[in-house]
């Protein structure tokens, strides 16, 4: 079988060791790799080793995420602590692993080659995971093995002899819980022994010849045998959960309880929070603007980079409570049950199971999850993928949803409370992301792009407590991004609006805004959105949303806040006043479609390595926003 | 909505895809599609694309592993089976390429 000879081919070119320069010089360490198999902990694992300080980067040439920090919350933040993709093995079927295998043999550019190896496993089922140990012992690294979840393994009634599986490995062997913070000093230790001694010595352990799954599988079963492993009982907890979250009619009625229940949440929680930090920053910039000398200074700061990034800060609260949710269910397991009940829609529609993940992602946004389509190896069913990917509702729709929302949906509660007018309308919005996504599918599978199915394996991890600390990391991530993207490219956009809607300077007096440059632009272009019952404000919000979506809001409180019509008024009462409520909800269902989103189309580009493909979706999607926006105002104005 | 099932009995003595797309299999052997909900039995071959069978045998699915069928999800497909001490759903249309021997009592 032809998976054989990567990894032989690995242990070829890593004999003979390369021997440090001079003899008796002992170069520093720096490196370390942190390996393991998916749902081995690994992540968490690594957020204990490094804490907060972590970079996120890609590596060249490839779009396997790399995470890297300095190893400081163990006191050694001399050292590097690289995160390698979960993989089960070392066999270079998919990219993850060729990765793996080319970072642990220093082949990858840009990658210094690791001085040892932490091996994460989970103890609980140690028959399987030790498959991986043989061909990462076989690079020849200094490695240690972390048998995760021991406590786990313990309140199950699992039990292991590290001293005699130490030994049956050749390598250092502990058990250690990383969600619970034990057993970790060793690592510490074994950092310092491996910095002193590179050259270990002999391992007096036996490898299977050849690596395949199946030689691996037997060498991994007889030495779990020989070390007297007590295969832990299976969680009941996650047995009697399974059979009401996965039962034939409370499973799917549980499903969309979940997921009504995070929108209301969001809703009911998050709107209070928005406005409380509403009148922070609004007071705060009015403080600081008082300071400044009544001139053009202060009306720059103030109009053209307070208004517009404020309006988009804003919503700071509802995408971390967004994310908060969506980290919830995903590492306490329940994503993965979530993925099997919605299968049978995904096979509906001709999409394979492996496009569950990235389309999942693409709610948070579309750029990560297009660069996840590269797990999926057949080339039409990935491209199907990108293609529907950006329909998806993405965070970055959740201001302008937000803000129309509040604006112009009355709080109204149904069935004594429990749903929310709000929060079903933009349940819907996302509902409706999702449908075009579906037609979008089936219409590219039974036309240009059909594709064989690829098969659908989907591995479903114990239930478990979310940890503080994994949770906490994703929100600090996800708001450090979304403050950075306000403070650079939303605060470029509304800067160039406002400057635009100053000039021309006639005689050192600012144009009105009618009569500025923005003015003149919206106008020309108001006969074109007008049948979708936008104003020519609204049409400057959404050309400047093409560079991204939040801009939009930016956009729109810069230009209210120059007019002074509405410039004492908030955004919400503003656009109340200056739009139907067709036009409010056209525009909106007009978000829900088009491709506003310069970052999504130039990563198509260079994922499909053609201007065909992004050029084309650009096209569609915002032909069927326009239609769509124009069928909601003419609907809604009729009706209403 | 169970269109693509092939459900033949497994009572031929070879295992292979006839030109219908039928699957014959030996008469001792049972595919997993077939295995009843409850029952359990050990995994005897594995007939798939070797990328698609080297990540079910990291995953357990090997010769000689004990398997049990656990659920079904809400629709009926995929179903969920315990191998090895790990929970894996599947698809009827792959878990029918992996035979087993079914446990006598199981049987």
């Amino acid at each position: 079988m032809s998976c054989h000879t990567p990894v032989l081919d690995v242990v070829a070119e890593v004999e003979p060791p390369v021997l440090p320069a001079a003899p008796g010089a002992i170069k520093p360490m720096r490196t370390v790799a942190l390996i393991g198999p998916p749902n081995s902990g690994k992540s968490t694992l690594f957020n204990r080793l490094t804490g907060l300080r972590q970079k996120v980067a890609n590596y060249p040439g490839v779009t396997v995420e790399h995470h890297s920090g300095k190893m400081k919350a163990i006191g050694r933040g001399d050292l590097t602590l690289i995160d390698l993709p979960g993989i089960y093995s070392l066999a270079t079927y998919s990219e993850d692993a060729r990765v793996a295998v080319e970072v642990l043999t220093g082949k990858m550019r840009g990658v210094p080659k690791p001085d040892c190896v932490l091996l994460v496993l989970d103890a609980t089922h140690l028959n399987r995971q030790l498959m991986l140990a043989a061909p990462v012992f076989s690079i020849g690294l200094p490695t240690l093995v972390l048998l995760n979840m021991s406590d786990e393994l313990t309140a199950r009634g699992g039990e292991i002899d590290t001293l005699a599986l130490a030994k049956e490995l050749g390598h250092p062997v502990a058990l250690i819980s990383a969600s619970e913070n034990t057993g970790l000093d060793v690592i510490p230790e074994f950092l310092l022994r491996a910095g002193s001694r590179p050259e270990d010595g002999l391992r007096p352990v036996q490898l299977p010849v050849l690596q395949s799954a199946a030689s691996c599988r037997t060498w991994a079963t007889q030495v779990t045998a020989r070390t007297k492993y007590q295969t832990p009982a299976a969680s009941t907890w996650t047995r009697r959960l399974d059979s009401v979250l996965l039962h034939r009619i409370f499973g799917p009625l549980i499903f969309l309880a979940v997921v009504i229940a995070v929108f209301q949440v969001v809703f009911l929680a998050g709107q209070p929070l928005s406005d409380w930090l509403t009148s922070i920053l609004t007071k705060g910039g009015a403080s600081v603007a008082s300071l400044l000398p009544n001139n053009w200074l202060r009306l720059m700061l103030l109009d053209g980079v307070w208004n517009g990034v404020q309006a988009v800060l804003v919503f700071l609260p509802q995408i971390l409570l967004l994310f908060l949710f969506i980290g919830i269910l995903e590492d306490s397991g329940y994503l993965a049950r979530a993925a099997l009940i919605a299968d049978r829609v995904m096979r509906a529609i001709g999409l394979n199971g492996k496009a569950f993940i990235p389309l999942l992602s693409a709610y948070a946004c579309a750029v990560p999850a297009i660069m996840a389509t590269r797990t999926i190896e057949n080339k039409r069913e990935r491209f199907a993928t990108i293609m529907v990917a950006p329909f998806m509702t993405c965070s970055a729709r959740l201001p302008i949803y937000t803000l129309i929302i509040a604006a112009f949906i009355p709080n109204r509660l149904f069935l004594g409370g429990i749903i929310g007018m709000r929060a079903m309308v933009m349940l819907s919005l996302y509902a409706l992301g999702f449908l075009a996504a579906l037609v979008t599918a089936r219409l590219l599978n039974s036309s240009v792009m059909k594709a064989t199915p690829a098969p659908f394996i989907l591995e479903l991890p114990q239930y478990r407590w979310p940890t503080l600390q994994g949770l906490t990391l994703r929100l600090y991530d996800r708001g450090k991004l979304f403050v950075k993207k306000a403070g650079t490219i939303i605060l470029a956009c509304t800067f160039a609006v406002w400057v635009l809607s100053v000039l021309p300077i006639h005689s050192g007096q600012a144009s009105a805004l009618t009569t500025s440059l923005i003015g003149h632009l919206g106008h020309w272009m108001e006969p074109v959105i007008r049948p979708l019952g936008f104003n020519w404000k609204i049409g400057i919000g959404l050309l400047s949303s093409i560079v991204a979506r939040e801009v939009i809001v930016g956009t729109l409180g810069t230009l209210y806040g120059v007019d002074p019509a509405t410039h004492s008024l908030g955004l919400q009462a503003a656009l109340r006043g200056d739009m139907t409520l067709g036009g409010a909800i056209a525009l909106v269902v007009f978000f829900a479609f088009a491709m506003q989103c310069t970052s999504t189309l130039a990563v198509v580009r260079r994922e499909t390595n053609s201007w065909k493909y992004p050029a084309a979706q650009f096209a569609y999607m915002t032909v069927v926003a326009y239609v769509a926006a124009l069928v909601t105002n003419q609907v809604i104005t009729r009706l209403f | 909505m169970f269109a693509d099932r092939q459900r033949e009995p497994p009572c031929l003595s070879y295992s292979k895809e006839d030109q219908l797309g039928r699957i014959w299999v030996p008469m001792e052997l049972t595919a997993l599609s077939d295995a009843k909900v409850g029952s359990a039995g050990v995994v005897e071959t594995v007939d798939l694309p070797e990328n698609v069978s080297h990540y079910l045998a990291h995953l357990g699915f090997l010769p000689g592993t004990a398997v049990e069928v656990l659920r079904r999800a809400p629709a009926g497909d995929p179903r969920v089976y315990r191998i090895d001490g790990v929970e894996v759903g599947l698809r009827n249309e792959t878990a029918k390429h992996i035979f087993l021997r079914l446990n006598e009592a199981a049987a």
